[in-house]
């Protein structure tokens, strides 16, 4: 460590310093992924209802805005229910049903002329336009729309005729929409299958032989089983692909936890590579009852590369895998210190770090946002597999965290990831479910909190700062808006010059309220964000 | 009970100790997510890129640490037939031909399984048209009682020119077509073509294959179609085969300028560029003005000198921190000298072996293969870019493209001031090597010489290293290769097999030691 601290004092004293300054001034703020994603790209769903296309759609952001490229669901079903208040009844979905057609094709105009301003005037890089576009005719004006704004379009078609399949998609998620409020269950299923027999009779699927030979897609057919990709453009869209070809619908479990703790976290030191104290081996033990009470078949385990992780999983007796690419965010300069002597040592660092967490990176080592980057694989494989328990480190399990939680660049680096504590998470609708299981061996603690006299700053940032950084952002965080509102609202300023839909409201006035939500106890998990799936 | 750790001293990796065993080489940093043993099985009509495909991903396999050999049945059938004399041979009709045909796929079949059974290789490429059904189920049955997963690839391309140019490229320059002209060739290979054609039976998605796993390659690219991928790797193989792309490009990989710790001699760092390091950069400009490139992208590292040899250029490029030079932890900013004072019995260690050997709190050349390899993946989408990096990222990128072994990428020449322009041809890659002619410290520390016949192959036998893509066996014929799989085994007519000429598919390289030996790294240990 001693070389790497004569480093910075060297470097310091040399001619660079200034175009270094410079250059950490200068420096992006975004992702490579968004630095690669060229001009804003609008992802276009197809398929009949229950389909999946709201999961993919959700999902695809999540993991996009993750990776740091800006991305916003536009849920037509949501325009659609502010038009028209009361739902009745599948008769609404007819295609001879001219008023209704002219209702819906009215809340497209609007969906579009939202995603126009998340586009150009929000910093928004990918549109998810969610809606069944199961004619050729909305393709067109589709299309039409992207070559006016010159965005480039990516059609995701998601074909299933597995009964079983949509059957249990509407169960999961269509019986509890807001279309059904008061209903049971079976006329719920009844209306829901005549509503897909509607669209059915106008359906239209992309033609890869003819009509759509041109156009870049991917047909996701039967649940991932098999994919037909047509003409993939970039650099995103190959990412995209790749993703959607590693997401499985199996259930499973993915269990998240730290070490147990170590001789540097009792003496308040981060990084380095130190064994576990006594409480941290009892954790050990206390884990290994953990996965034997739950009886977790065929459970992975995958560590770090760092003796503390490796420790942990030893106790267990089950085989476990090592991943460097797991281990401790790398602190630099600052490896085996304590925030005190951090402080002491470089004071001017210590402040920058608490400025913008997410961003800074230590001399010599990393950030959180490095680390986002490196973890990628990490999440693209743990979406391939069934059970997996991860025993990783704080910052390292905060980066996890937040992509399975949907959680904002903000928020990320403060997200409460306790020693001797599991995490269980597990897929549920639209979201995730977290259970925590705190395993009673007492641990010091490892968190710090976010500085008061940022909190204000950071909680609510200014519009404006927002709008052109390429920070990643949860996919709620894209709008700020009352829980109501939550998915795929327009944006007011746009809102007004566009095609005005006659009951369409918002209540301005509590814009914002959500927010205030966010900081409970635990990373907000512990009640409200358990349930992502509310699409209200 | 837990067992104590110790720390592999090459690798820094802790492993646990049991019976006072060594513990063995552990992956790269990634799980290797260990399966069974994967027979990737081409489909396709001659002139469908399924040899280009082959052998461009069984070198990316390699490359990331995953034992890969091409089996080209091709090869077989002209060991046992001499001489070609002309598309009769592959009339459906011929029956003394198809005998000797189904013969020698099944010889390759048994390199395969001795390949993937004894000779520590994971994938196997089995190249050849595999066109009918029968043929399949055979290698299915194959893969079955050897619990082999298999893994189609189907290339479909109906494009006459891409056929015509492919047949140009690549089949005139064949053996088979030694004695003709390329008109003669062209022809006779068309209907080589037809032959096939009638007894064609392409993967069937929605019926017959609908429970393989396979992917179908259209039209070079422009589609996939994707069918019940299995695995880790299988996922890996997609991902790679919609990247890639045969449009012709340039990239250019050079490091930085001369930086004031290269004039130390010290390694790592962040140091800016030496006057001399300025001249390169504006040398660069300049050439990279005199090749004409429309498009050019310029990618460079997170660190200052590669920064400041970009900023000369006058265009836009873009930081990679994956191009960062490697993370010699503790050593950093260390002169060699000051390593070998001050550390050495790491020094030695790192001799000992260079690839895998990771300098405390940093890296190795292994990690940094996995780190650089988003790089890759972006470089095959890419078509003409320039990567300004360093030393180590550069040999690793390299290794790459020339299909270089775990044991010669650390010492591959990449000097200071000088570009290599890597150009796509046939199989391969064509390296020229331009020295900008301003003066540089020399960086390269040569393989020590009391080392150089190490212990290296001993502890490679079970290992996940990157291997250069081995030549198929039967075209090594060396006296001195005594790790040569018995001939004996083949059938009788087979077995008549006598050796024949080198690869006929040179690749042109500069400034690299091109004969690798490959044997030293493949052979299993006794």
């Amino acid at each position: 460590m001693a070389a790497k601290q004569q480093r910075l004092a060297v470097v310091s004293d040399s001619q660079v310093e200034a175009k270094r300054t410079d250059l950490r001034a200068n420096e992006k703020k975004c992702s490579w992924a968004s630095y690669m994603t060229y001009s804003p790209t609008v992802i276009v769903m197809i398929g009949l209802p229950a389909r999946g296309k709201t999961y993919m759609a959700k999902k695809l952001t999540r993991y996009l805005n993750w990776i740091g490229v800006p991305t916003k669901v536009f849920n037509l079903g949501v325009y659609r229910r502010e038009a028209v208040k009361a739902y009745k009844s599948y008769d609404f979905f007819r295609h001879d049903n001219k008023e209704a057609m002219e209702i819906r094709k009215n809340c497209a105009l609007v969906a579009l002329q939202d995603v126009k301003g998340y586009l150009n005037e929000e910093g928004g890089q990918i549109a998810v336009f969610d809606a069944t576009n199961t004619t050729r005719e909305r393709r067109e004006l589709i299309l039409n729309f992207a070559k006016d704004n010159a965005y480039k379009l990516f059609f995701v078609e998601s074909i299933c005729d597995d009964p079983d399949v949509i059957a249990t998609n509407i169960l999961d998620v269509k019986v509890s929409s807001p279309d059904y409020p008061e209903r049971d269950r079976e006329s719920v299923m009844e209306d829901f299958l005549k509503r897909i027999e509607c669209y059915k009779v106008t359906y239209q699927p992309l033609d890869p032989d003819r009509h759509d030979k041109n156009l870049s897609f991917i047909q996701v057919i039967n649940v991932g089983r098999r994919f037909l990709v047509n003409r993939v453009q970039d650099y995103i869209q190959s990412k995209i692909v790749y993703y959607l070809m590693n997401i499985h619908v199996q259930s499973h479990s993915i269990y998240l936890c730290r070490h147990g703790e170590s001789h540097h976290n009792v003496e308040g030191q981060i990084g380095g590579d130190a064994e576990l104290s006594e409480r941290g081996k009892w954790f050990a033990a206390a884990l290994k009852e953990f996965v034997e009470e739950h009886h977790l078949s065929d459970l992975k385990v995958w560590t770090s590369q760092l003796r503390r992780t490796i420790q942990t999983a030893e106790e267990l007796g089950v085989p476990y895998e090592q991943w460097k690419i797991l281990n401790e965010i790398d602190a630099g300069v600052c490896e085996e210190m304590t925030y005190k002597t951090i402080e002491e040592k470089f004071p001017e660092e210590f402040a920058m770090r608490d400025q913008d967490k997410y961003h800074y990176r230590y001399p010599g080592g990393e950030s959180y946002q490095d680390l986002v980057q490196r973890l990628e694989p990490v999440i693209m494989e743990l979406e391939r597999q069934g059970n997996v328990l991860v025993i990783c480190h704080q910052a390292v399990m905060r980066c996890l965290l937040a992509y399975f939680l949907d959680k904002s660049a903000d928020d990320l680096p403060y997200l409460k990831c306790p020693l001797h504590t599991v995490l269980k998470l597990t897929p549920v609708a639209y979201g995730c479910k977290v259970d925590m299981f705190d395993l009673k061996v007492e641990a010091v603690n490892t968190h710090r909190d976010r500085p008061l006299q940022n909190k204000v700053q950071t909680d609510v940032p200014p519009a404006v700062l927002r709008r052109n950084s390429f920070t990643p952002l949860s996919s709620q965080d894209q709008i700020k808006r009352p829980r109501l509102y939550s998915v795929g609202n327009p944006s007011q300023a746009i809102v007004s010059q566009a095609p005005t839909l006659p009951s369409m409201q918002f209540s301005e006035a509590s814009e914002g309220a959500e927010l205030l939500l966010c900081e409970d106890s635990l990373n907000g998990f512990s009640a409200a964000d358990t349930d992502d799936c509310d699409h209200s | 009970m837990p067992r104590e750790l110790t720390q592999n001293r090459i690798q820094k990796i802790w492993v646990p100790t049991k019976d006072d065993k060594p513990a063995p080489r552990r992956a790269a940093g990634a799980p290797h997510f260990a399966n069974p043993p994967t027979v990737i099985v081409m489909v396709g009509l001659p002139a469908r890129g399924k040899t280009y495909i082959s052998k461009k991903l069984t070198r990316y396999l390699n490359w990331i640490g995953m034992p890969t050999k091409v089996f080209n049945v091709g090869e077989y059938r002209r060991e046992a037939v001499k001489n070609y004399s002309s598309y009769d041979f592959f009339k459906p009709d011929n029956e003394c031909a198809v005998k000797i045909r189904q013969q020698c796929a099944l010889a390759a079949l048994r390199d395969v399984k001795s390949y993937l059974k004894d000779e520590g290789g994971q994938v196997a490429v089995f190249d050849a048209t595999n066109t009918t059904r029968d043929r399949r189920d055979m290698i299915l049955k194959f893969g079955n009682e050897n619990g082999f997963k298999v893994f189609f690839i189907e290339s479909v391309c109906d494009d006459p020119n891409v056929i015509a140019s492919n047949i140009m490229e690549v089949k005139v320059s064949c053996p088979d077509y030694r004695n003709c002209n390329k008109t003669e060739a062209m022809l006779d290979f068309q209907r080589r073509i037809e032959c096939y054609k009638t007894s064609y039976q392409p993967l069937d998605p929605d019926q017959h294959d609908k429970d393989l796993s396979f992917i179908k390659v259209i039209d070079v690219g422009r589609r996939f179609l994707v069918n019940r991928i299995q695995d880790h790797i299988q996922s890996k193989i997609v991902y790679y085969l919609m990247n890639i792309h045969v449009q012709p490009r340039t990239i250019y990989l050079c490091r930085h300028g001369e930086s004031s710790d290269n004039l130390e001699g010290r390694l790592g760092g962040d140091s800016g560029l030496s006057p001399r390091g300025k001249q390169f950069s504006a040398a660069l400009a300049h050439f990279v003005k005199e090749q004409q490139l429309n498009d050019l992208k310029v990618w460079t590292s997170q660190l200052c000198r590669s920064i400041q040899t970009a900023e000369h250029l006058g265009v836009p490029y873009e930081q990679w921190k994956a191009l960062n030079e490697i993370d010699s932890g503790i050593c950093e900013d260390m002169t060699y000298d000051e390593v070998k004072e001050k550390f050495p019995e790491e020094f030695a260690l790192r001799d000992e072996d260079k690839f895998y050997y990771r300098y405390p709190a940093g890296e190795s050349y292994q990690d940094l293969v996995q780190r650089v390899e988003p790089v890759i993946m972006e470089l095959e989408r890419q078509e003409n870019v320039l990567v300004i990096c360093h030393q180590a990222v550069m040999r690793c990128l390299l290794a790459y493209f020339l299909d270089k072994s775990a044991d010669e990428m650390p010492y591959l020449k990449c000097p200071l001031h000088t570009v290599l322009k890597l150009t796509p041809v046939a199989y391969g890659c064509k390296v020229e090597s331009i020295y900008l002619n301003v003066e540089a410290v020399n960086t390269h520390r040569d393989r020590p010489e009391e080392v150089k016949r190490g212990t290296g192959t001993l502890i490679r036998r079970n290992s996940v290293t990157p291997l250069t893509s081995p030549e198929s066996n039967i075209k090594k014929p060396r006296i001195d290769d005594l790790d040569e799989p018995p001939i004996q085994d083949m059938p009788p007519s087979v077995a008549s097999i006598a050796l024949c000429s080198p690869s006929h598919l040179p690749l042109a390289l500069a400034g690299q030691n091109l004969r690798m030996s490959r044997h030293d790294i493949l052979q299993p240990c006794q």
